[in-house]
């Protein structure tokens, strides 16, 4: 599967919206549920304290017998502030005051009439406790209940506080019972609510604005200060890679980009100077410093080539004339053997070695030989009349670091080499001279002269020659 | 081996991450009340007090305080009587089924531990209720306890019934007992006109 191309941008922008997404949304959660918590429980801790008041006052108006006091209280409060109200129940939910029940059971308790009944005018017409309500009795120790309600759009919080049956209300009430009563308070947090809402629009319009203001800056920022010089420098690299070695990155940063780019540059200035130095080593130097150096024994085709009556035309000929038209023929030359795999191991003077690899060395050294020979011969009147003398061999030789530490070659030394040398000096102007194995390995289809038998220096045995005439290119069917 | 290491040395490393929480879990508070020993304290009532009350309604109880308490500190402040119990005084109220038969063991324990420091006290006093059946010690933190046992600190239907008003450190048959009311009726309660 090929991986989708994303750009550093995009993914920076990604990694950038969601850690300020998942951190300014948690931080603003936060905050709201805080607001929200310590807005309930103040309400609730301010009605506690609100129950307690009650429940002292409802203490000091009963415990005299003046229950109308406490009726009327509680009308009052309401009076006061219309979103805040007061009920007191009996422990089965009842509404207390409600009729003349407790009044009958306090007289008969104590024995005498002391409390008179009320007539039904005075009873407040009033909704039993909610269920709710009744837990503030069953839960053993008796505690407070708070509950949270919503209607028609109107919050509002209750807390129902159980009355004790304290020992001193004993003496009117008994004791056969712990709870007297329910406290019922409730108060309308409709505002507190809104202005929660409100807070969190307000908090939730400034996390976006937040969020798009600092992934605004963050992503310039990212875009100024890493993507544009990693841009800067891909195309620099890019540039390299097609050839333009002067592109150069202009970053001016004092960080590690800005160190970067100049380390980017450092590395371009380095494989200009690598690149210029090619042209003055053979490219199994250049090789070799890629590879392993260490020295072999190879089966390779050697081409030597020497211009003929170069001393002779250097004599009357001025020097800048004389390496012009060196120049000229070598390039040809070179250009040749390149065209035909070949790698010039060392220019000499006036002469090229140049060695072929792989397993059609012989033929593409004799093609070479022969291509040179054709474009110096169609070349005469420019080349004032020079010509070259062309020996190939091909056998075994050493390939190695040559030299010493300060100064070296990588090139080829052995009998092969030395062979071809003297063919090349045997080859008249317009020959090629090759060796019996290179003949062998030429298709039959080529011409040659020969077998000749050549002696040459440092051999005892003459050397079964031939001079090389054409090897046709195959005509595809 | 160095796979081997490090697969114990994750090991170890989760060990150590969950030992703490295994020893948090395991850890158990200690009790504060000391129920195996209160029956050989005093009783601050001689008689078990079988009257109904609100709280703990037709149960029977009998009340029990540790040594520390034998001796409160009774001061006068204001021309008022001030009990004021030790440090770590323990009031051990045994909450006895109905019609108690001297056998059965207590449905639960209600006790009052002197700690005024405490932050979950009230009044100066922890509100405990023991359940022997699991062992588990419960600090009222509500104020349910204290609320009416503040009425011990004024006149009331119980004991001596408190008519001098003293303040009686939140308990209704305070150690030593007060001297007897003459011509009241024993551990009866009795209307009062207030």
């Amino acid at each position: 599967m090929k991986d989708r191309y994303i750009p550093l941008a995009v993914k920076a922008n990604i990694v950038l919206i969601a850690v300020l997404t998942l951190g300014l949304g948690a931080v603003t959660f936060f905050y709201y549920t805080e607001v929200n918590q310590t807005i309930t429980s103040s309400v609730q801790e301010s009605l506690q304290n609100q129950s307690k008041i009650l429940y002292s006052a409802i203490q000091n108006f009963m415990l005299p017998g003046e229950a109308p006091l406490a009726v009327r209280f509680f009308k009052d409060i309401q009076e006061i502030n219309p979103l805040y109200n007061v009920h007191l129940y009996r422990s089965n939910g009842i509404p207390a005051f409600s009729d003349n029940t407790t009044i009958e059971e306090v007289n008969r308790r104590i024995q005498k009439n002391r409390f008179s009944p009320r007539t039904a005018q005075l009873f407040q017409p009033s909704p039993s406790a909610p269920p709710v309500a009744l837990e503030a009795v069953k839960s053993r120790p008796a505690r407070d209940v708070f509950e949270q309600r919503e209607r028609e759009g109107r919050f509002q919080v209750f807390i129902y506080k159980p009355l004790i049956n304290l020992p001193k209300c004993t003496l009117c009430h008994g004791s056969d019972h712990t709870i007297r009563g329910i406290a019922e308070i409730s108060t309308d947090i409709t505002a507190s609510i809104e202005k929660q809402q409100d807070a969190l629009i307000k908090a939730g319009v400034l996390f976006l604005g937040a969020l798009v203001l600092l992934s605004i800056s963050l992503g310039r920022f990212l875009h100024r200060q890493i993507l544009r010089p990693i841009q800067e420098i891909g195309t620099v690299c890019s540039m390299v890679t097609r050839g333009d070695f002067q592109a150069r990155t202009t970053i001016h940063q004092n960080d590690e980009i800005g160190e970067l780019g100049k380390t980017v540059n450092t590395m371009v200035k380095g494989l200009y100077e690598r690149f210029k130095l090619s042209k003055y080593v053979s490219a199994s130097t250049i090789q070799s410093l890629s590879e392993d150096t260490s020295t072999k024994k190879i089966v390779a085709t050697v081409l030597f080539s020497d211009i003929r009556g170069f001393t002779a035309f250097s004599e009357k000929t001025s020097p800048e004339q004389v390496v012009r038209l060196l120049n000229r023929i070598l390039s040809l030359q070179t250009d040749l053997i390149h065209s035909f795999q070949g790698d010039v191991d060392k220019y000499v003077g006036d002469e090229i070695v140049a060695v072929f690899l792989g397993e059609k060395a012989p033929l593409n050294a004799c093609r070479a030989a022969l291509e040179i020979q054709r474009a110096i011969a169609g070349e005469a009147q420019e080349f004032r009349g020079l010509g070259v003398g062309i020996g190939i061999t091909q056998g075994e030789l050493i390939m190695g670091m040559i030299g010493s530490e300060k100064r070296a070659d990588f090139t080829v030394i052995g009998d092969t080499v030395n062979t071809a040398s003297r063919f090349c000096s045997a080859a008249r102007q317009g020959q090629t001279i090759i060796s019996e194995p290179v003949f062998q390995s030429l298709p039959s289809s080529a011409r040659v002269d020969g077998p000749f038998q050549l002696k040459v220096k440092g051999k005892q045995e003459s050397q079964r020659v031939y001079i090389l005439k054409e090897v046709p290119y195959e005509t595809p069917s | 081996m160095k796979r081997l290491l490090r697969k114990n040395l994750t090991l170890l490393f989760g060990v150590l991450l969950t030992l703490p929480f295994l020893a948090s879990c395991s850890k158990k508070e200690p009790l504060l009340l000391r129920v195996s020993e209160y029956r050989s304290w005093t009783k601050t009532v001689p008689d078990i007090l079988s009257y109904p009350i609100p709280g703990h309604e037709d149960k029977y109880r009998r009340i029990f305080i540790s040594p520390e308490g034998i001796t409160p500190r009774i001061e006068t402040q204001g021309g008022r009587r001030h009990y004021q119990y030790p440090l770590d005084t323990q009031i051990i109220k045994e909450i006895l089924p109905p019609n108690w038969n001297g056998s059965d063991p207590p449905l639960m324990l209600t006790a009052m531990v002197k700690r005024p420091q405490d932050p979950r006290a009230r009044g100066g006093w922890l509100w405990i209720v023991y359940s022997p059946g699991t062992a588990k010690e419960t600090v009222i933190t509500e104020e349910f306890c204290i609320t009416c046992h503040g009425n011990a600190n004024e006149s009331h239907p119980y004991g001596d019934k408190n008519p001098n008003n003293e303040y009686r450190d939140y308990l209704f048959f305070p150690y030593p007992p007060p001297a007897p009311i003459q011509g009241a009726k024993s551990n009866e309660p009795e209307y009062t006109q207030y």
